[in-house]
């Protein structure tokens, strides 16, 4: 199904997931709003328990119904994710939807050839013959520049490398042509050298493709080389959303300044790093205020009692705070209005 | 520290063409060499950083390991203050050694579950053969000076900690039996951004405070960059380019120093990296290229590249190994 234009391929409205865990409830996702036009990527960026990789799993419909409690509506191309089920819901994961994962080594099958593995999503999925979908493989293989990808589609995942592994694992993403791809942390565990290759591969899938992705990092660099806009995820809220260079170069949220300047990469030798004192809230209750006042140096008697709502800081910029950096000349327009 | 300074203070710690190879099994009977730390020297002046960079299986927690001395090398030798701890009588070894201590990156696994972090540091503070009391005193004077509130910590297990709270731990550890040299290893690669510069901060008090010297081996350019004076870029078990930190990342003299820097993100979107500047991934090292290690990936190779292995030469202040540096 092609969404016409004007409509965003993703649109999230208020997305809570609850865990029920054996220590009392963890509020993972709390009012999550995204939207995502077709043929964009974009980047969630937070460190560990902010809830990136928790959406991205909503929106895959991966989340166990008996352990997660999925509030609010996911569209994804036509389809209410929250609601489908079954074969629907295998029908859309890998034909609208699919998902690259962090550790190749673990999400491959250990005992099947990689090649096997591919051609398998392609007979469930549309009724290939085996000899159809090995030769699709191949060339998938062969798309996300495996070298000697007829060679090495007969290889095991143990006998492939990681950067190799990452690879075969975004072919086995892209085997029934999704429209949303959606990768969680995929070069985080490469070397850096082979973390670029991932980066500009999936860039490039991107563009020949005309897909949209939706890329889950904790490392503001690798953001910014992969990503058309970036949100900013914190205690299970975006915090702030905004294209890339907006988010990199004119931040209007107090945590996003202050993750930018704690980054040893702009610091000078012999300066302290600006860290941001203190740790993210632990998510076992459900938030009141805003979770970032307590590090928040800028942080006034109302941000302890209520929750800030998703303010306009400029065209296509959103901030969740009271007290955002506004640049002067969207606030000049304000004035005059 | 400025390179003059640096030049008149003697080594606190020299490594020699140290070496280590693993042999390995691949399948039945057949047995290969892995050239784990392939003759690595280096010298660490006391109070300076050593930065040590590369990518896996470059050998560089090899050589960490090395000189905590939980490998022994097969050759070479490790001199601190010109006491040799390599090799040799291992009782009287150990004694030196204790003044060399390492930092783990897994904060959770490098802790006893079962112990508080108090008596976890305490432990080490009485192997080196402290009273009980002195043990549980400078363990709440070493929470203290890590940044953790002893009376909130003191009687928590390492379950109970965060990652980064826990990383504190393994640093006021580590200081328990008076190192005058630490060993991180990876220390804050696990950690989010935001508490990572909470412990870089922490690390470069304490080593104000205490006058120690340190080995900081990273995979993150911009933290090693930040942190050292020095540096060693390390390939495939080898030292490739070593000097002053802000010179080798800025004006890098070998090409794979100069992939490694272009590779990794700035962080500014006027700067993205246009192209990946290497192909494929670093060889196995059971399976050597012949000469230069680096030339299977290296866009400057030539026929002398692969019959010549480059030995580390210098180039005014800097070493570097290469036949034809940038």
């Amino acid at each position: 199904m092609q969404p016409r234009p004007a409509q965003p391929l993703v649109a999230i409205e208020g997305l809570s997931v609850t865990f029920h865990a054996a220590g009392g409830p963890v509020y993972a996702v709390q009012g999550l709003c995204l939207e995502l036009k077709q043929g964009r990527t974009l980047a969630i960026l937070g460190e560990s328990g902010s809830g990136k990789s928790v959406t991205l799993r909503a929106l895959l419909g991966l989340l166990p119904r008996d352990q997660a409690r999925v509030d609010g509506s996911i569209r994804v191309a036509g389809h209410d994710v929250t609601r489908l089920g079954g074969r629907a819901l295998n029908r859309y994961r890998g034909k609208v939807a699919s998902m690259v994962f962090q550790d190749p080594g673990t999400a491959l099958d250990p005992v099947y050839k990689v090649g096997r593995q591919i051609a398998e999503c392609i007979v469930n999925h549309e009724g290939a013959s085996w000899s159809v979908a090995l030769r699709r493989a191949v060339a998938l293989l062969d798309r996300v520049k495996v070298p000697s990808a007829a060679v090495r589609a007969n290889a095991y995942p143990h006998e492939l490398s990681g950067g190799l592994r990452q690879r075969v694992m975004i072919a086995l993403a892209l085997a029934c042509n999704p429209v949303l791809l959606l990768a969680d942390e995929p070069t985080t565990a490469l070397d850096p050298t082979v973390q670029i290759q991932i980066v500009h591969l999936l860039r490039e899938l991107q563009q020949d493709l005309g897909m949209s992705v939706i890329f889950v990092t904790h490392d503001i660099g690798v953001a910014v080389e992969v990503a058309d806009e970036i949100a900013i995820m914190y205690a299970g809220r975006i915090v702030e959303s905004a294209s890339t260079p907006v988010i990199a170069l004119r931040p209007a949220h107090p945590y996003t300044i202050a993750l930018l300047a704690a980054r040893a990469a702009s610091a000078v030798r012999g300066q302290r790093l600006n860290a941001i004192a203190g740790s993210p809230p632990a998510l076992t209750e459900r938030s009141a205020c805003c979770s970032f006042a307590p590090r928040c140096s800028r942080a006034a008697a109302i941000c302890g009692t209520q929750s800030p709502q998703r303010a306009h800081v400029a065209e296509g910029h959103f901030a969740e705070c009271f007290f955002p950096e506004v640049p002067e000349s969207a606030l000049r327009r304000e004035a005059m209005t | 520290m400025s390179e003059s300074l640096r030049q008149d203070l003697a080594p606190i710690l020299a490594a020699r063409a140290l070496k280590k190879h693993f042999g390995i099994r691949r399948g039945w009977l057949r047995r290969a060499t892995l050239h784990a730390v392939d003759g690595v020297s280096f010298e660490v002046a006391p109070g300076e950083v050593l930065g040590i960079v590369g990518e896996s299986g470059c050998g560089k927690s090899t050589v960490a390991r090395i000189l905590v001395g939980l490998v022994e090398p097969d050759e070479g030798s490790l001199k601190l203050d010109d006491i040799e701890i390599a090799v040799g009588n291992r009782r009287g070894v150990n004694q030196v050694r204790k003044q060399i201590q390492m930092v783990f990156q897994d904060s959770f696994a490098s802790l006893n579950p079962r112990l508080t972090l108090g008596e976890s540091i305490a432990f080490t503070a009485s192997a080196r053969g402290a009273s009980r009391r002195a043990s549980a005193e400078r363990a709440l004077a070493l929470l203290a000076a890590v940044g953790l509130d002893p009376s909130r910590f003191a009687h928590r297990y390492p379950h109970e900690a965060s990652g980064g709270q826990r990383q504190r731990v393994n640093i006021a550890r580590s200081l328990a039996g008076d190192p005058r040299v630490l060993v991180l290893d990876e220390a804050v690669s696990a950690l989010d951004k935001s508490i990572e510069a909470q412990i870089l901060n922490l690390l470069q008090d304490l080593k104000e405070e205490m006058h120690l010297t340190y080995l900081f081996i990273s995979h993150d350019l911009h933290v090693v960059r930040y942190m050292s004076d020095r540096v060693a870029v390390m390939y495939l078990g080898k030292v490739v380019e070593s000097g002053n930190a802000a010179d080798v990342m800025s004006m890098p003299l070998h090409p794979y120093t100069s992939a490694l820097v272009r590779a990794t993100p700035t962080g500014d979107p006027a700067r993205r990296v246009a192209k990946p500047p290497l192909e494929g991934e670093p060889p196995s090292a059971i399976d050597l290229p012949s000469g230069c290690r680096f030339r299977s990936r290296c866009p400057r190779a030539q026929a002398m590249c692969a019959e010549q292995e480059p030995a580390l030469r210098f180039e005014g202040l800097r070493q570097v190994a290469c036949h034809f540096p940038l």
